[in-house]
């Protein structure tokens, strides 16, 4: 479980999230919010990108404030619009994240297959799409053994058939005891996930 | 005509120059701050002494140039930039005389320095070199103008992968110390050349006085005080890399000193020039265990600067005046004596105290302007 205590974000002094308490069991979590509401902001602070104040951790340990590193084992993270040095290709991302966070090279390329991604792998970033840039992204962030992924807006940009592939990775990795926050304007259930929490970000809460 | 030059020069002059405002700095101390009157007119002498010797400068230029292409190109793919597309549409009769405007002013300084060498020329009788200065200057600007329609054209060129390309990409996956290097390269190939061509030479000149006269260690160690701080601009663009390019980087479990181990790889491969010419031009009269100090010096004035950057964003022109402030600072204590371990030691005790306390606490924002 996760928690966030206290949690507040201001950006020059304006406050844009405020959360007393919200904990987090294993399980999916949808993160609604209109546009600006906060939701990437969110998400930016709980992988450790952005400072806040209060409180974020592990209800058995890991706090990100003060165990930033032990934090950041048991986390993954994939941005709305990954963003990447245009002459990397995904296998040099992939194995420089994978050898950082001890992810197995048969597991990251299992995850490429999943996810089709395999046969892009070797391209520079730049000669990507950016539907290519997202699932070398999302293959970064569900591989290895995540207790928290966080999945800022996962299925823009991806085709039908990885969009199903990444709903049934989901709830595997969520069945398995993980927990997944993502955000997305589409519902869910629409997209063939059955079984999740829905929270809102309305007035700087979350609901 | 009027407001379509204005929006051009806006986003692509103006931007070309802010960008580049660092090189141009670097550009303006050497020429106004080290050379003086008659180095520029035996300088350029040399240039216009013959058509072989005239080419050099227009090698410069053309390297300059494509740096102007390179900028362009990005600029123009920049999604808030797309509104330039409407330009394309325009007639030939009104885009070519605001195009070839456009790139004599980013064309501006080589320009001015071409002029110079004409006039030199000219006043010397070399018709030759002149032909070959003004031919080189004139068809570097068309080149720009007509880079730029193809642009407009086709923004988007098919980005092709070659075979070998790829299987080499296939077998070796790239170590990360040099993912930096490499984007760098890439990216400000101009800035880094200029930077690595003027520090060595700083480095070369300054151990060659020591064959001409008596001076202690302090001389060299001011001189790679002055070269290692003008490589400091390559710390600058280390810091928007690792923040801004490569922003999942501070989302992966390492810890503070791996993470600074990481940017000390880097930056020792970016400084291997500057050493290299240390060791081979080091005078006899300097011990190996005081080179090996002046080396540290480089290495950990660089990690104090990269630390520094953590403790709040600044923009590089702000930079570019604390670095002069830090050289001017780092000389008055060298000419007072102060060792270069001690330098060393307290540019890397402040370098870890800032690391350590701001890394974390470090907000990157994607701002248009930064107020220093």
């Amino acid at each position: 479980m996760i928690v966030l205590r206290d949690f507040r974000k201001s950006f020059n002094n304006h406050p844009v999230l405020s959360i007393q308490y919200q904990s987090f069991e294993p399980g999916l979590y949808w993160i609604r919010g209109e546009n600006g509401s906060g939701k990437s902001t969110l998400f930016k602070c709980i992988a450790g990108l952005l400072p806040f104040e209060g409180t974020i951790a592990f209800d058995d340990g890991p706090d990100l404030q003060k165990n930033p590193v032990e934090f950041r084992k048991r986390l993954t993270y994939s941005e709305a619009e990954p963003l990447f040095p245009g002459f990397l290709t995904g296998r040099d991302l992939m194995r420089f994240a994978g050898k950082i966070r001890s992810v197995p090279v048969t597991e990251q390329d299992e995850y490429c297959r999943k996810l089709d991604v395999s046969m892009h792998m070797d391209k520079p970033c730049e000669a990507c799409s950016s539907g290519m840039l997202k699932k070398i992204s999302l293959a970064m962030a569900l591989s290895g053994q995540p207790e928290l992924i966080v999945l800022d807006e996962p299925f823009i940009t991806l085709d039908s058939a990885t969009r199903q592939t990444l709903s049934s990775l989901l709830s595997e990795k969520t069945k398995s005891g993980a927990i997944a926050l993502v955000s997305s304007h589409e519902p869910l259930d629409e997209l063939g996930i059955r079984d999740f929490t829905t929270l809102n970000i309305y007035q700087k809460q979350l609901i | 005509m009027k407001p379509v030059f204005k929006v051009l020069q806006r986003i692509i002059v103006r931007e070309f120059y802010r960008e580049h405002a660092g090189f141009f700095l670097l550009v303006i101390g050497i020429g106004f701050g080290f050379m003086g009157g008659a180095e520029h007119r035996a300088l350029a002498q040399y240039f216009s002494a013959s058509a072989g010797t005239a080419i050099i400068p227009v090698a410069i230029w053309i390297m300059y140039a494509v740096q102007v292409g390179l900028f362009n190109s990005l600029a123009i793919t920049k999604p808030e930039n797309h509104i330039l597309f409407t330009f394309g549409l325009a007639g030939k009769l009104t885009q070519w005389p605001v195009l070839i405007v456009v790139a004599f002013q980013q064309f501006l300084p080589a320009v001015a320095y071409g002029t110079f060498l004409l006039i030199m020329a000219f006043s010397t009788a070399k018709y030759q070199v002149f032909a070959i200065i003004s031919t080189g200057l004139l068809a570097l600007v068309f080149s720009i103008a007509f880079h730029f329609s193809r642009l407009l054209l086709s923004p988007w060129r098919e980005r092709k992968v070659g075979k070998i390309q790829e299987f080499m990409r296939r077998k070796f996956t790239m170590p990360y110390p040099l993912f930096y290097p490499i984007w760098l390269s890439l990216r400000q190939p101009l800035m880094l050349l200029g930077v690595k061509v003027f520090s060595c030479l700083m480095l070369a000149g300054v151990a060659t006085l020591y064959n001409y006269d008596t001076f202690d260690e302090r001389l060299l160690l001011m001189g790679c005080s002055v070269a290692f701080s003008s490589n400091l601009i390559i710390v600058f663009e280390y810091h928007l890399f690792e923040n801004k390019s490569l922003s999942v980087w501070k989302a992966l479990p390492m810890a503070l000193h791996k993470r600074a181990s990481f940017f000390w790889m880097s930056v020792f491969a970016l400084l291997l020039p500057e050493i290299v010419v240390l060791i081979k031009h080091v005078p006899s009269s300097i011990p190996f265990y005081q080179l090996f100090s002046f080396v540290l010096y480089g290495l950990s004035l660089s990690f104090a600067a990269y630390a520094f950057l953590f403790r709040r964003q600044i923009n590089v022109e702000t930079f570019v005046r604390l670095i002069l402030a830090e050289t001017l600072l780092s000389i008055i204590m060298i000419l007072f004596q102060v060792p270069a371990w001690l330098l060393a030691l307290t540019a890397c005790g402040a370098g870890i105290y800032w690391y350590r306390k701001y890394y974390y606490r470090f907000e990157y924002l994607v701002l248009p302007e930064v107020e220093p």
